[in-house]
Formats: structure tokens, C-alpha cells, sequence
């Protein structure tokens, strides 16, 4: 019954708020419901509403899916540090990068399945009722991992926040275990989905074994940006009090990871272009257009130059600790990443085809229409689960205690 | 599981205790989702289409169907071409010949340029003509190379073949090792015993990773519904070939099992003009694709990635 | 010199016994005495004599004198053929028919051939493609990849008075995906390096 009142009270929360709380929800409610409009006319019609095409069969969709796997796996960048190294202030505000892997999760798993062409037969993958290839496709363990790490990242914070809510210190030893089992987890995520891409000696812009750690580095760089903005934020708006130490150390990782993903994107440049055989192809059209196709080269250079500026920034000292650079910082390493492992990656694996063919591929208005909803809605996800969680956690929602008033 | 199909009189014990609990979930839970996909599937509702529409949602893989439920699929499938086409067809499950394995030669210095057989591939397998299509490409190579990336699938002049290349037609390889079945998170996609890499098109959810994983792109999709003009449609249709497909679903070049599973040759060598193509069973020594394969210098392509494809490429 | 007069005297009963068009009666793999290696499966050929237009030959010939002027012609008047755009300047008419015997063609050594086993007279010269023929590396199977074994014969394929097949159009290109754009352009191909080297 406890458990209910939890979920009960926990819900209330969520939907009790001042005017801009509810604006906020509201413009949030409305992308979503344009996102939804446009994802039930893509239905209607099927996928030819996209830019896509049977050369590149993939794009903004899983483009977004790669990035928002990254975000969600680094979560484990606060796990880490609050329950491996004891950081009591980032112990506080882990609950909220829990929140930010559940949304990006979420996320994720609706750009796979706005992706789907038919997704009436998603049944078709649940084991026993359907037929799932598990181990042999990377698809299916793409599945496993992220509906697994959707799971622990709602298990873990839902125990801990129900302990608080009974006024009950949360048992160490009882979730420590899956608090390991959460980062392995969240590695793995991050991994999967790198091989689902390398595994493919069809595309040899994928297929390079430097994806799986380029895809880990780029997704502690572009995490963090997002947590140190989205941690501003929450101390701007709500009472829960987010120390700068916190901020301090993800900054510092986001640096290191910023000068690891760059040294990667070198390193695969340099192989592909020292000797350039027909595998360089794909980085050739992504940097440099081919046959004068060029399409994603502005995009590629705008990258580079903001995942430049946030390097610099994060590695000279007195501007990392300035708010207003940091800040800048982030903005342009989460853009800059989001172009550079989003479209950046996805698209040239498809370009050229297999059988030498250049085609190029420009998302369409119902495509980005669909994906402005689905973000949306995991920004609407994480906003409610915020919301439901910090009174609980600030120790003004307890068992049998009406909530005290909040903004 | 991309062996040999299960045997179909005699579907395992847990095939059994499954069909049934999808039954039960069939009454309660499921049904919305169900009525999302009859929906989603069918959009005209009248006479028997509900109904129908409503076994495809629950219709089973095809190598876990049993005798029966595979008859009704037929006849679904039938009838839905009915609606749709106004035309009849017949849909057979045409089970693979014992002893076969099936492969492909194509003499490329006998191949010029033509499009006969993307042609004639196109009258049989009942491909959308709108939805772009097509399981043979041929590529225009300049002489001198053997670099894809510079070839021409476009090419269109008065008359071919035109000085200084060469054509090199490309469709499935029916590969050994096939990456686009490893790489299916739902099995819709095997490898049958005689070799030919089939789908069931009504079970792929079109999640197109077999797209991304295929080094000769030779899986397309149906991005929209693919319609045939009633006039054009091949009639005789197999499960695993050429039937009308629906769209949201990937399909490929299957050698036609259609035909070539009742000892024809398929439709693309038979179109043919020059006499480039070879396609025969591998397992017979006296075949005319053993005799290219020991005779003649042979290559595959793109053999280095490892799939070992079923479909040479020779010159003499 | 002498040696191969005496070689060819002995050989010459051997080689009436397993003459090829002794052995090839019925359609089917010609003598072990001509190919080394196995024997060719059985086959039959897409029949095309009684389809020949002015067949047989002999409804005129019989009537026809042969006027020795008439026999060294080497552009006979229609029905002919106009030309022989075949072997250049090395054959000619009576290379692979005969006046003697209008119905049939004939090898180079004077043996009456008909007009469905073409491929006795084309793999005279041609031996290697009528070797791939036979076992199935050249020329064409009709409709069944296994049971009979029915081929074209070379001159369904090439006219033998002009075999090269000819140029033509191709069938149109491959399609987009529909609501997609035309290509842009076609990728040139790569610069051989003898386009490099040449000198203005």
C-alpha cells in the first residue's frame, strides 16, 4: 500500500505546479502532439513521407537514436564518482542523471520505432511470442541493453526515492550490486550500439574497431554538456540546491572527453586519408563532398569548429571555471557532437552505396517534425520525473504528509 | 535458426502452449494494440478484410506455421490481391528441391549493358512500380578498372555498349554466409536448404538493418504501398517469392523460387539476350554453372568480406 | 613430309569410323575422338530448320544450273544474303554451303551437315565456344535449368552471315524512390593514366 501512496503522491506532484510549470508542460504537450500529428500521417502513408531511400535507408531517426544512446549511457558519469568514489555532492543530484538516462532512453527507443516500417509487428521481437535473433543480431541486443538500462535507471532511483519517501535511509547493500550491474550496463549500451554500426564490413566507414571507443568519448563529452546545462537549470527553477562541485567535475570529464573524441576523429582521419583506397570514400564525400556531392560537408566543418571551441575553452582553466564560458562550452560540444556522431556518422556509412552510387539524403519536414516531437516528449519525461522527485528528495513529500508549498 | 525449417508436421511442444497463449492474449490485452495494426494495415474494412486483417496481425512465422494455418495464409493472401488488384493469383508454398543448392554465373565480356533482365525481372517478381523496386542493377564500369564508385547505374545512350566499358549487372548473391540474416532481430530473413535467401514479408517489422549490413544492396524497401498496374501482374506467385508484398517491408532478389524451385530458369536468365547468364544447380557435377565454376576463371564480388556469395562473375 | 602422308593413309578409316557427323546422328554430345576431357551432358537444340524462311534450299536449286559463273559468285542475288560480314576476307559461300547439296551445310571437308547441328560447322574454327556450348559455358539453356536439356543453337543467337550481336538502346533507367528527386549527376569515372600522360 506504501508503495502506492508513493506513486500516488509521486504523480500529484508531478502535476501540481505554478503558472510556468504548466506552460512549460503545455508548449511541451503541444510538440508533442505535432510530433504525434505528423508521426500518424507517416503511418498513414508509410515511410515514403521521409527523406529516406533505398540507398540511404537510414537518417535522422536512427542519427538521433546513436546520439540520444550516448546521453543516456552517460549518466554513469555521475554514478560513478557518488557511489564508486563517495562524492557526497554528486550522491545528491545523481537521481537527476538517472532521469536524464530514463528520457534519453525513451528517446531513443521511439526514434527505433518511428523508424519501423511496420510497427504493428514490434510484437515480433518479444522472445516466446515472437522470434527474436538473440545472440546472432546486433539489433537484438541493442533491445536487450536498452530496455534492460531503461529498467535499472527506473528501479534504482524509484527504491531510493521510496526510501526517502518512507523516511527510511535507502540499503547500500541491497542496491549497491545493481548500481554496478547499472554502470557495466551503461557501457555496454553505448558499445552495442557502436557495433551495431562496425559490424558491418558493408559500410567501411562504420566498420573500424576505433567506433566503439570514439562512440564512448563522444558520449561523455555530449552528456555532461547536457547535465551541467540541465543542472543550472534545475538550480535556477527549483529549490534543490546543485553544488558547483558538481558542475566542477563534470566540466573536467567533459574536457578530457572532448580532447579523446578529437584525438579519435584525427586518428580515423588520418588512416583514411594517408593512403586513401576506395573505404575512404564515405569520409572523402563527409569532409570534402565527392564527385561533387557535398551536402553534409557544411555540417560536418561546423562540427569541427564548435567541437574546437569547446575544447579550447574546456582546457584553459580560468574560462572552464567562468559560468558564461562553460556554458558556451557545452552548447557548442552537445551541437557539435549531435552533428558529428547524428547525422554525421549515420548518413555517410550510406554514402556512397555499397555499389559505388551517390545519393544524397535531406530529412523532410514530417521527418524532423516527428523528431521535434520525440524530443519533446523525452524533455516532457525527464520534466515530470523531476518534478516528482525533488520534493520527495528535499524531504517535503512524506508517507502520510501532505506535500508543503512549493514553486 | 538459419538452417533448415522446422519440420511442419510435427511443430515443437512449445509452439503449442505459444499459439495458445497468444490466443488468450488475443482476447484481452493485445487487442487494442491488434486493432492499431488492422488498422494500420488495412485501410478498406469491408467483407471478409477485417477478418483478414485481423489473422495477418496474429499470423504466425512461416516456419512455425502449421499445415493449415499456412493454407489460410495462402488463401489470404490471395484474397487480399483480390481486393486490392482485382485480379486473381495463386500463392503456393513451393517447398526447396533436395539435393539443390542454387548458384549463378554471369559472363560480364557477354553482358552488354541491355537491362533486358531488369526487365524481365520486374514482369515476374510483381515488384511496386512505385516504390522504386528493382533486385537487379546493372552498373556501367569504365574498361580499366574495377572500381564501383565510379560506375554509372543511370546511363541511358542511344545504343549500348558503349566504347570503353563494360556492364556488370549486380543482384542478391545468395550469399553462404549472408550478414542481412545475422543481422535480422526478428528472423524474418534465412537461408533455405537450397540456399536461396528468403524473407517473409509478413513478419519483417522494417527496421532495414539487413539494408545497412548487405555488401551489394541488394535489399530494397517498401517505403510506400507498392502498387502494380492489374494488367502487369504475374498471377503464379510463391510464398517466399514473388507475391504481392505490402509496404513498410523489405524484399530482395530470391532466384525465383517461384520458378526455379519447379526446375525453370529464373526469369532474369531467361530475358537474357546475349546468353551472359548461367544459373544451375551447384551440387550437380554435370551442370552447366560446375562446368563455368571449373573451367573458366571466375571471381565473386567482394569475396575478401567474407560471405561467400553464390553468384560468379566470369570472362572468356 | 612423307611421314604425315603416311600418318594421314592410316588415320583415314580411324577417322571415317568416328566422323562427327557419323557420331552426332541423333542431337546429342559428339564423339569422345573430338573432346579430351568428359563427355557433354545430352541435349537438344531449339529446332530452326523448317523455320527458315526459303527452306528447303533444294525446291530451287534443284531447278538451278550450275552455271560456272553462278558457282565462283560471291554475291549471289537475293534471296542471299547481301553480304558476308563474317571470317573478313576468308570465307565465302561455299565455306559452309554447298551447291551440291543446297538442304544441308557442309564442314570444310565436304560432309553434309543439317541445318540444326550448325554448331558442327561454326566449331570448325570456333572449337573452344562450341566446347563451352556443349557443356553449358556459352550460348543459352531454354526454359528449365534441369531435365532436357534444351539449347539455342548458335545461329538463334548470331546471324551467320554478320554474328556480332548489335548495339542497341537499353531498357530505361532504375527508378527513384517516388516524391524523390532526379540524380543530380553521374560520377565521372577514374583518370587512367594514360589520359594523364598524353601530351597536348
Amino acid at each position: 500500500m506504501p508503495f502506492l501512496h508513493f506513486l500516488r503522491d509521486g504523480l500529484k506532484a508531478m502535476f501540481s505546479g505554478g503558472r510556468s510549470y504548466w506552460m512549460w508542460v503545455g508548449v511541451l504537450g503541444v510538440l508533442v502532439g505535432f510530433g504525434a500529428w505528423n508521426y500518424a500521417h507517416q503511418l498513414d502513408r508509410g515511410l515514403v513521407v521521409t527523406g529516406m531511400s533505398d540507398q540511404v535507408s537510414w537518417g535522422l531517426y536512427i542519427a538521433n537514436f546513436t546520439f540520444l544512446v550516448g546521453i543516456a549511457a552517460s549518466a554513469v558519469l555521475l554514478v560513478i564518482p557518488a557511489y564508486i568514489f563517495n562524492r557526497p555532492a554528486i550522491k545528491d543530484v545523481v537521481l537527476f542523471g538517472d532521469g536524464i538516462a530514463v528520457a534519453a532512453v525513451a528517446m531513443a527507443m521511439m526514434f527505433v520505432l518511428a523508424d519501423l516500417g511496420r510497427p504493428d509487428r514490434v510484437w515480433h521481437a518479444l522472445p516466446y511470442l515472437g522470434r527474436f535473433n538473440w545472440p546472432a543480431s546486433l539489433l537484438a541486443w541493442d533491445m536487450v541493453v536498452l530496455s534492460g538500462y531503461l529498467l535499472l535507471n527506473i528501479a534504482i532511483p524509484a527504491y531510493i526515492l521510496y526510501c526517502h519517501y518512507r523516511n527510511r535511509e535507502p540499503n547500500l547493500r541491497f542496491y549497491f550490486p545493481l548500481i554496478v550491474v547499472a554502470i557495466f550496463w551503461a557501457i555496454s549500451i553505448h558499445t552495442v550500439t557502436a557495433f551495431l554500426l562496425s559490424s558491418n564490413p558493408a559500410r567501411p566507414f562504420w566498420h573500424t574497431a576505433l567506433l566503439g571507443p570514439r562512440f564512448i568519448a563522444s558520449a561523455f563529452a555530449s552528456g555532461p554538456a547536457l547535465i551541467i546545462l540541465v543542472f543550472q537549470l534545475i538550480r535556477r527553477v527549483t529549490a534543490y540546491p546543485v553544488q558547483q562541485e558538481v558542475i566542477r567535475t563534470l566540466a573536467w570529464i567533459m574536457a578530457v572527453a572532448m580532447q579523446i573524441n578529437l584525438f579519435f576523429v584525427v586518428a580515423e582521419l588520418f588512416t583514411d586519408f594517408y593512403n586513401e583506397g576506395t573505404h575512404a570514400a564515405s569520409i572523402r564525400y563527409l569532409f570534402l563532398g565527392l564527385h561533387g556531392f557535398d551536402s553534409l560537408k557544411p555540417w560536418i566543418w561546423t562540427a569541427m569548429i564548435l567541437n574546437l571551441i569547446a575544447v579550447i575553452i574546456l582546457t584553459i582553466h580560468p574560462l572552464r571555471n567562468s559560468m558564461p564560458w562553460l556554458n558556451t562550452a557545452c552548447v557548442a560540444g552537445f551541437v557539435g557532437i549531435w552533428i558529428e556522431k547524428g547525422m554525421g556518422l549515420v548518413l555517410p556509412g550510406f554514402i556512397p552505396t555499397p555499389l559505388g552510387e551517390i545519393f544524397e539524403y535531406t530529412p523532410t519536414g514530417t521527418e524532423i517534425a516527428v523528431a521535434i516531437g520525440i524530443w519533446a516528449t523525452g524533455i516532457l519525461i525527464f520534466t515530470l520525473l523531476a518534478k516528482g522527485s525533488i520534493p520527495m528528495k528535499l524531504g517535503r513529500l512524506r508517507h502520510g504528509r501532505p506535500q508543503e508549498k512549493s514553486h | 535458426m538459419t538452417g533448415n525449417r522446422e519440420p511442419r508436421d510435427a511443430p515443437c511442444p512449445r509452439d503449442g502452449s505459444r499459439r495458445e497463449f497468444l490466443k488468450n492474449l488475443g482476447v484481452g490485452g493485445v487487442a487494442t494494440i491488434a486493432g492499431t495494426g488492422v488498422a494500420l494495415a488495412a485501410p478498406n474494412l469491408g467483407g471478409d478484410a477485417l477478418a483478414d486483417a485481423w489473422s495477418d496481425f496474429f499470423q504466425d512465422h512461416y516456419q512455425r506455421m502449421t499445415p493449415e494455418e499456412l493454407a489460410n495464409a495462402l488463401a489470404r493472401i490471395e484474397r487480399r490481391a483480390r481486393r486490392r488488384f482485382g485480379v486473381d493469383i495463386r500463392c503456393e508454398d513451393t517447398p526447396p528441391l533436395d539435393g539443390v543448392v542454387f548458384g549463378y554465373a554471369l559472363n560480364i565480356s557477354k553482358c552488354r549493358g541491355y537491362r533486358e533482365c531488369v526487365e524481365g525481372c520486374v514482369r515476374e517478381n510483381n515488384p511496386g512500380r512505385d516504390s522504386q523496386v528493382q533486385y537487379i542493377r546493372v552498373l556501367e564500369i569504365d574498361r580499366g578498372t574495377m572500381n564501383l564508385e565510379g560506375s554509372d547505374h543511370y546511363y541511358d545512350p542511344e545504343t549500348v555498349p558503349r566504347p570503353g566499358k563494360f556492364y556488370l549487372p549486380v543482384q542478391c548473391m545468395q550469399c553462404d554466409d549472408p550478414p542481412c540474416v545475422k543481422s535480422c532481430p526478428v528472423e524474418a530473413t534465412w537461408k533455405e536448404p537450397d540456399g536461396i535467401v528468403v524473407i517473409d514479408y509478413d513478419w519483417c517489422i522494417g527496421c532495414r538493418y539487413c539494408m545497412a549490413a548487405c555488401p551489394y544492396w541488394a535489399r530494397h524497401f517498401n517505403w510506400t504501398d507498392p502498387w502494380i498496374p492489374p494488367a502487369e501482374i504475374n498471377p503464379v506467385t510463391n510464398y517466399l517469392g514473388n507475391r504481392p508484398r505490402a509496404k513498410g517491408v523489405t524484399e530482395k532478389c530470391h532466384f525465383c523460387t517461384q520458378r526455379t524451385r519447379k526446375g525453370r530458369q529464373p526469369a532474369c536468365q531467361e530475358a537474357c539476350p546475349t546468353g551472359a547468364r548461367i544459373f544451375g544447380n551447384l551440387l550437380d557435377p554435370t551442370s552447366e554453372i560446375r562446368y563455368v565454376l571449373e573451367n573458366k576463371t571466375v571471381f565473386r564480388l567482394k569475396e575478401e568480406l567474407g560471405t561467400d556469395p553464390k553468384f560468379w562473375y566470369f570472362t572468356d | 613430309m612423307w611421314r604425315l602422308v603416311l600418318l594421314s593413309v592410316f588415320a583415314l578409316p580411324f577417322q571415317i569410323l568416328w566422323s562427327p557427323v557419323a557420331a552426332v546422328e541423333q542431337n546429342g554430345p559428339p564423339s569422345p575422338a573430338r573432346t579430351s576431357a568428359a563427355q557433354p551432358p545430352p541435349f537438344t537444340v531449339v529446332a530452326r530448320q523448317d523455320n527458315l524462311l526459303f527452306y528447303p534450299c533444294g525446291r530451287c536449286h534443284e531447278f538451278m544450273p550450275e552455271h560456272p559463273l553462278l558457282v565462283a559468285a560471291t554475291r549471289p542475288p537475293p534471296p542471299h544474303p547481301e553480304s558476308l560480314n563474317h571470317g573478313g576476307d576468308r570465307l565465302w559461300c561455299q565455306t559452309c554451303h554447298s551447291l551440291d547439296d543446297a538442304d544441308h551445310l557442309r564442314t570444310l571437308r565436304g560432309t553434309p551437315v543439317p541445318f540444326d547441328r550448325a554448331y558442327l560447322v561454326c566449331g570448325q574454327c570456333h572449337a573452344n565456344r562450341e566446347r563451352d556450348w556443349l557443356f553449358g559455358g556459352h550460348g543459352k539453356r531454354v526454359a528449365n535449368w534441369r531435365g532436357t536439356r534444351e539449347l539455342y543453337l548458335c545461329t538463334n543467337c548470331h546471324d551467320p552471315h554478320d554474328p556480332t550481336i548489335k548495339p542497341r538502346k537499353p531498357r530505361k533507367p532504375p527508378p527513384l524512390r517516388a516524391d524523390l528527386g532526379p540524380v543530380a549527376a553521374t560520377p565521372k569515372g577514374p583518370i587512367m593514366i594514360w589520359d594523364e600522360r598524353v601530351s597536348p
